[in-house]
């Protein structure tokens, strides 16, 4: 008996080490299931809290940079608003020469389908495996997991962990992302995945032999999700490879978003999300 | 100011180092030095065991939480507190070095890289394999954890150097 205490005593050290160890390798063992933690996450209020203290000093260096693209996109937002203001009232011109009754009656119905939340990148890495970036806003400004992040570049990421005030966005340039997108010209669809080396390009796969891929071909969101909404560029084919033995296209594609530069970000809530996903788990319990 | 207070200071003050300045460093897409693991190397000889696995935990822990890699560097600055004892004695075996804190200008050059270098490799390759968690790209994982290592060397070689101590 006391040399068996003796024994407990000696390798003490042993065991705290291995019960250590072991909380590590349980907490990295559940890490692929993303929506899992949020205590050890840049969403918590103490390291979200600390990020944005920081990129408050820190956002003032790119202000200059950021308040030229904003201020083009906004030119873009004013003239495309124009050309779709025109539209509709030629629309219901029309509309009203047709039929007899007030065309605000029809104008009225429509519901407003998606929503864009504007939310500033806080924290933010590319030189991981596994990237995330940090947004300043969560569950209070609307946001919730599975929601579609896009800047005025193109796709960002989608959310995966949200708490009060911030939430964290699972990148295109992260590991375990997959993001559904298709090709301009043929409109296959595919999906985009990164290998964890260059920010810069990631890989188009599932797109079968028989498709014609050209060079510099552009690739937008597929919008077959209430993710994303379609047509939002993912980036532009940079090499296809097609091997006699394959029978899916080897695509390397150059990322339309510049994720060295993030600063403002627009998260996606649709409408009738929760109608959708109200009617997918309905049919898995069933 | 007395060595407890010191310790706070220097935790405190790697981990901000570490999460708002050399975490964002994202040279050529795989350049990024873990300059807080200097925390555990410089505690000193000697020190409790049970003490230094739990604040190496704690460490972990936090650089974890501003990383979103749950239990990645937990695992690796555990086992850098377990090592460091074993390596010490293996690798200074005549050195009197009961309750000396170990740096760069008590141990002289020499001592000093033997000690830390190891240490250093030891935690960046837990940490690499165990953010990659495969083994299919090991060269390119080794690769990255040699690089790293020796960019978190220089940089602690001149914390030391503008530091009194």
């Amino acid at each position: 008996m006391r040399n068996l205490l003796n024994f407990l005593i000696k390798i003490s050290p042993l065991l705290l080490f291995l019960a250590l160890e072991t909380v590590a390798v349980v907490l990295m063992v559940q890490r692929s299931r993303y929506h899992s933690y949020a205590i050890i996450s840049t969403s918590n209020v103490v390291s979200g809290g600390l990020l944005e203290a920081s990129n408050s000093v820190t956002s003032y260096f790119s202000l200059s940079s950021v308040n030229e693209r904003l201020a083009l996109e906004n030119s873009i937002v004013r003239n495309e608003n124009e050309q779709l203001k025109s539209i509709i009232t030629e629309y219901e011109d029309i509309i009203s020469q047709i039929l007899p009754v007030d065309s605000s009656v029809i104008k009225r119905d429509t519901l407003q389908e998606l929503t864009h939340i504007p939310a500033k990148v806080i924290g933010n890495t590319v030189n991981k495996l596994d990237n995330y970036i940090t947004l300043d806003k969560g569950a209070e400004d609307g946001i919730k997991p599975d929601m579609g992040v896009i800047c005025d570049q193109g796709v960002v990421g989608i959310i995966s962990t949200v708490s009060k005030h911030f939430s964290v966005v699972l990148p295109i340039i992260n590991s375990q992302s997959r993001i559904s997108c298709r090709l301009d010209s043929s409109r296959t669809i595919g999906s985009i995945v990164w290998n964890g080396l260059n920010p810069s390009y990631a890989s188009l796969m599932e797109i079968p032999r028989h498709v014609f891929v050209t060079k510099g071909e552009k690739i937008y969101t597929s919008g077959f999700s209430y993710i994303f909404p379609e047509g939002i560029p993912v980036g532009v084919v940079e090499e296809a490879e097609l091997k006699e033995s394959d029978s899916f296209y080897k695509i390397k594609v150059s990322l339309s978003t510049s994720f060295y530069t993030l600063s403002h970000v627009d998260v996606i809530s649709f409408a009738e999300k929760e109608e959708l996903d109200g009617l997918k788990s309905v049919m898995s319990v069933e | 100011m007395d060595r407890t207070g010191r310790y706070i200071v220097l935790f405190i003050v790697l981990v901000l180092l570490q999460v708002l300045i050399f975490s964002n460093i994202n040279y050529l897409g795989f350049v990024c030095p873990y300059i807080y693991i200097l925390f555990i190397l410089a505690l000193p000889f000697g020190f409790n065991r049970y003490g230094s696995m739990g604040l190496a935990f704690l460490l972990g822990f936090i650089i974890d939480m501003f990383s979103n890699t749950p239990g990645v560097h937990i695992a690796a600055t555990v086992a850098v507190a377990f090592v460091r004892d074993y390596w010490m004695d293996w690798i200074l075996p005549h050195t009197d070095v009961e309750r000396v804190e170990p740096s760069l200008k008590k141990l002289g050059i020499s001592n000093y890289l033997r000690y830390a270098v190891g240490l250093v490799l030891i935690h960046h390759l837990i940490l690499f394999f165990a953010e990659a968690w495969s083994f299919s790209d090991a060269w390119f994982t080794i690769l990255k954890a040699l690089v790293n290592t020796v960019i978190t060397m220089l940089l602690i070689i001149c914390y030391y150097l503008i530091s009194k101590r």
